[in-house]
């Protein structure tokens, strides 16, 4: 078949064709969206009243939540900073063993004069000690016992100490550590 | 006519379309909130979880708490610390001066330590056990140092301890 017809005609008619199945393209389209619009419209209005509500009841337990932590965080604060306090303030009592075993150790012919303790921390810490020998070898023989007790550590004669043989005048600086 | 009724058809076209896009954007919008509320709501349910354990640790170790407390000072019982030192003093036959009793800022939000020097004369044995009481007072107290000096047959030692009070409740 052959169409006869001019090919302007043929032109405009082939333009009309694809206006009119665009248009109905167009038509169809909005309709079927719409059509989507109106489905979707249920679910929208339901998410969002969704939405507020469980905002609002998020709200509502975290200013309840709030009151009734402060108390209880507070109770527990004062508690565990108590717990902190004792650990720091837990010492055994070395006193009484240090000062016995200054004594006991003694010599004879030593004598103390003043005994410093400071106490650094749980079982430790360290003494000053100072008096006056009879002889030299006393305040040797004091040191090195003092040295024998496991308590004690570092206990040394300064040289500067032994310059006389008699009547000296000694002060010895050492620490202590108990067992834990 | 033909080309007005296309234009119309098109916008048609266009509305329906960026109507769907709000529609859609909006429950997008929404299930994300609900998302971000939903995992809010489990936070705080956790929370609460551990506030009830908190409050339930609380009321059972409560006695505990009390006895606990006995051994904190608070401000009105400052002097009953003081008489125990001074009770002790007397129990082991040494003459004790009070020197000073101050409050000291320390590193703890609820509580400070105070800090009390005293000094003493008596016997070597009666300040030795003197000491040991000060270490075993029933207070949650340290004994910071101390220091023992004789002339003749008396000794005198002078004492620092540390002990802890409960911070004044603020207005």
């Amino acid at each position: 078949m052959v169409n006869l017809l001019p090919k302007p005609i043929k032109r405009k008619l082939r333009l009309d064709y694809y206006v009119r199945l665009a248009t109905v393209a167009c038509g169809a389209c909005a309709v079927v969206i719409g059509m989507g619009i109106a489905l979707l419209v249920p679910s929208y209005l339901f998410a969002r009243d969704e939405a507020e509500t469980t905002a609002r009841y998020v709200a509502a337990i975290q200013e309840t939540g709030l009151r009734e932590r402060a108390g209880s965080q507070s109770s527990i604060a004062l508690l565990a900073e108590r717990i902190k306090i004792i650990k720091e303030y837990e010492r055994p009592p070395v006193t009484a063993q240090i000062l016995s075993r200054l004594e006991v150790r003694l010599p004879a012919s030593v004598t103390l004069k003043k005994i410093g303790v400071r106490y650094d921390a749980a079982g430790e810490g360290g003494i000053l000690i100072s008096g006056v020998a009879g002889t030299r070898n006393a305040l040797l023989a004091y040191a090195q016992s003092l040295q024998k007790e496991n308590i004690f550590s570092g206990v040394t004669v300064p040289v500067s100490q032994l310059n006389a043989d008699k009547d000296i005048d000694f002060s010895l600086s050492f620490s202590f550590k108990t067992a834990p | 006519m033909k080309f007005a009724l296309s234009a119309i058809a098109l916008l048609f076209c266009a509305a329906a379309v960026m109507g769907y896009a709000f529609v859609l954007g909006e429950i997008s919008l929404s299930l994300s909130t609900i998302a971000t509320m939903r995992g809010q709501v489990a936070v705080v349910e956790r929370q609460e979880t551990h506030v009830r354990t908190a409050e339930l640790f609380t009321a059972e170790t409560g006695a505990l708490q009390g006895e606990l407390d006995g051994f904190i000072a608070h401000d009105d019982d400052i002097v009953a610390v003081i008489e125990t030192i001074e009770l002790a003093a007397k129990r082991e036959k040494v003459e004790l001066s009070i020197a000073s009793v101050d409050v000291e800022t320390g590193a703890w939000k609820r509580h400070e330590p105070v800090r009390a020097v005293m000094t003493a004369s008596g016997s070597f044995a009666s300040l030795a056990a003197f000491a040991t009481a000060l270490e075993t007072l029933p207070r949650i107290a340290r004994v910071e140092k101390f220091g023992m000096e004789t002339v003749g047959k008396v000794w005198f030692g002078t004492f620092e301890i540390s002990f802890v009070k409960e911070k004044t409740a603020s207005l």
